[in-house]
């Protein structure tokens, strides 16, 4: 049997858990984790140093065989993420670039358009774009056009830990596009994570739901089982579901049957 | 390099309508030597540049020397000057100028 590889960019990947670096009560617990889960790919955020905190290299806790995702949180506009992603890279954190465009303060839903603007720029200048969206269709056939890696639909807002709730938009996407679909934000638990792989995400990436959990390194094990599962309940291909029930052992043959069929 | 800034620069204060102590952002420097390089400068001799967006002014240093003045440990640091990324080994030879912008970055846990 080949290997289940997901390939972003010039990247293959078999394990199909991204994770992130956020909300760790220690940064000591990053390689737990991705030892723990064997995930491959995890997100960094840039930042302006913050000059009354003792700060430190977050990039040393991440060992040299996972693939930086740096993000471009903090950008409210296509210019501030394209301005982040080109700083990250010429930092030395590799090619890949989550875009991440947001202006709703509340719900943190990204900017769709301002998402898609920096998409072609940065696919333009070899980036690999992973883009962080809503789950529109017509949108991410546009970033799919515009050269992305991969499209990124939020299942819930960030770090609500609520699940799947944009599931058939997601599913849309999942039906329609060229490109990888990778269910980013809002899984909370193991379980939603594999109904998203079910139903044929290519991969998922979780935060919070690690980083926050009581044991991190345990929860990172927990997600990536989840996910092996749900991929290869997918790749298995499910079983209809039906209204009625539909007997799993024989209607014939009971043993008090009579010569009259009673 | 420049004298006391009479007018504040556009932008340089919260509130460019007000007249306020930090619509000067040259003049609290410049009343205290500033010792760098084991050298005394004078704030008079001093530059004003932009330091992830807040005016500061400082004695005639490098990034070099502006990284350690400040005691950032250089392998967590990023440095952009005026929108161009400066590598570490590049700290040392540039100094820094009157109008400069600099951007101290690091990378941090994120999702």
């Amino acid at each position: 049997m080949t290997e289940d590889l997901l390939r972003l960019g010039n990247v293959s990947f078999s394990n199909r858990l991204f994770t992130g670096t956020g909300k760790f009560a220690a940064n000591a617990l990053i390689p737990k984790m991705l030892a723990a889960s064997g995930s491959q790919m995890i997100t960094v955020a840039l930042r302006r140093i913050d000059s009354t905190a003792r700060s430190e290299n977050i990039l040393a806790y991440i060992p040299k065989g996972v693939t930086l995702l740096p993000n471009t949180s903090g950008a409210r506009n296509a210019e501030q993420a394209v301005r982040i992603a080109r700083i990250a890279r010429e930092a030395g954190c590799g090619d890949f670039i989550k875009i991440e465009v947001i202006t709703d303060m509340k719900y943190l839903m990204p900017d769709n358009i301002e998402t898609l603007r920096a998409t072609e720029i940065l696919a333009k200048e070899g980036f690999i774009v992973l883009p962080y969206v809503l789950p529109d269709l017509p949108l991410a056939k546009r970033l799919e056009s515009a050269g992305a890696a991969a499209v990124m639909p939020l299942g819930a807002p960030i770090g609500s830990n609520r699940g799947l709730e944009t599931q058939s938009l997601i599913a849309l996407l999942i039906e329609n596009c060229q490109v990888p679909v990778i269910v980013d934000a809002g899984i909370g638990r193991p379980s939603q994570a594999a109904a998203a792989m079910e139903m044929g995400a290519d991969a998922v990436l979780v935060n919070t739901a690690i980083a926050t959990a009581n044991d991190p390194e345990a929860m990172g094990a927990a997600f990536s089982l989840a996910v092996r599962a749900g991929r290869a309940a997918y790749l298995a291909e499910l079983a209809e579901p039906s209204t009625a029930a539909r007997a799993s052992s024989p209607l014939t043959g009971f043993l008090h049957e009579n010569q009259f069929g009673l | 390099m420049n004298l006391i800034r009479l007018i504040p620069a556009k932008g340089s204060g919260k509130d460019d309508d007000l007249w306020t102590a930090s619509s000067f952002p040259a003049i609290k420097p410049l009343a205290l030597p500033q010792r760098t390089s084991g050298f005394f400068y004078w704030g008079i001799t001093g530059m004003d540049i932009l330091i992830n967006g807040q005016p500061q002014t400082y004695p005639p240093c490098t990034i070099a020397e502006l990284v350690a003045g400040r005691g950032l440990s250089p392998e967590a640091l990023v440095v952009e000057l005026n929108g161009t990324i400066i590598r570490q080994e590049q700290w040392p030879t540039i100094r820094l100028k009157d109008h400069d912008a600099l951007e101290l970055l690091s990378f941090v846990g994120g999702g």
